[in-house]
């Protein structure tokens, strides 16, 4: 944990509409919040926004609910604040090779369980994910796309059992290795 | 042997754009001296612009061949005034920098680069390289110009998934 700050997990979910991250990062401005890490994004209509902040000062979740409150009623939007014990920085570590799977196929259930119970079990870890229905009405694709960090030590079938988890399910499954080189 | 400190953002250095070489002399060949040991310090880098050792002249150092599995590629190569002539095809590829510590992320560039340059006897030279090499290439002469991988990342999702448009 760096110095003494606190640190926060903060969520928002909101119907779209433009100004969202205005009014948020203004009250966080307000509070002398740092935003140290986020990810926003659009889903399905629905703009949602997970914040990692730090301050200074200590305030408790409800005292943070508090200056939000006036934004949550005139949005219509759902707030979650917790306090973390800790945070860890993501290093740029060679010594944990990184993957991108991607998976595509006719939509139907279980895709996601199923590739990520075969992770899992491996103790591979997911970083990112991402999922999204594409294709027309009658042909509905499923498309997720995975960034993985590998355990240090695993064993070399990890490949092999998406392949034969995709084959059973029908489904097409794509694994790259992501070079990163320092330029 | 000097391996120099590694010039980081936010150095204004890092968004100059570098001088042109006119005449190799000893301050240019130290240089080039001083690049190539501070690449070679470090395992994971495979290029080195002048500016990320905190001269902004027109030198840049790569070395794609200490990529594992780097097929086709020209090995250490000393570029003196690098200029980019023709570009073919697109790649996309995770690139890191020396000089912004911690951060990876995917930039599209690309595939094959023609670059005209000088070399450490100052004879102008030609060199056509694809895949990795390109990005190399590439990422090092942007360096030049004060240009940083930030200036050309992507975002991951819009990068993925096209957005439907919702009435």
């Amino acid at each position: 944990m760096k110095s003494k700050k606190n640190y926060y997990a903060l969520a928002f979910i909101c119907e779209d509409q433009p100004g969202i991250v205005m009014k948020v990062s203004r009250i966080l401005l307000d509070n002398n919040f740092n935003i140290e890490d986020s990810s926003s994004t659009l889903l399905e209509g629905i703009f949602s926004m997970i914040l990692i902040v730090s301050l200074e000062e200590t305030m408790s979740s409800l005292q943070i609910k508090k200056a939000f409150a006036p934004l949550v009623e005139s949005l219509k939007l759902s707030l979650s604040v917790r306090k973390l014990n800790s945070v860890k920085h993501e290093k740029a570590d060679s010594s944990n090779q990184r993957y991108i799977i991607s998976v595509y196929g006719s939509d139907k259930p279980g895709i996601v369980y199923n590739i990520t119970k075969v992770l899992a079990y491996k103790n591979i870890n997911i970083v990112d994910l991402q999922t999204k229905v594409i294709g027309d009405e009658t042909n509905p694709v499923y498309m997720m796309i995975l960034e993985i960090l590998l355990p240090v030590s695993i064993d070399s079938n990890w490949e092999k059992d998406l392949y034969d988890i995709s084959k059973q399910l029908n489904i097409n499954i794509n694994i790259k290795h992501v070079d990163s080189y320092e330029m | 042997m000097a391996v120099k400190d590694i010039v980081k953002y936010p150095d204004p250095r890092l968004k100059v754009t570098s001088d042109s070489v006119y005449q190799i002399d000893k301050y240019i060949l130290q240089t080039i001296k001083d690049l190539s040991d501070t690449l070679d310090a470090y395992p994971h880098t495979v290029g080195i612009a002048a500016p990320q050792i905190g001269i902004t002249l027109r030198i840049i150092i790569i070395d794609a061949s200490k990529k594992r599995n780097c097929r086709d590629n020209h090995g250490k190569l000393v570029l003196i005034n690098p200029e980019i002539y023709s570009y073919d095809g697109l790649l996309q590829f995770r690139e890191g920098c020396l000089s912004i510590p911690d951060f990876t992320a995917n930039i599209n560039r690309a595939k094959e680069v023609s670059v005209c340059y000088y070399d450490t006897a100052f004879k102008r030279q030609f060199v056509k390289a694809s895949d990795f090499e390109a990005v190399l290439l590439q990422h090092e002469i942007d360096h030049l110009n004060g240009v940083l991988f930030l200036d050309r990342v992507i975002s991951k999702r819009t990068d993925l998934f096209r957005r439907k448009k919702y009435i």
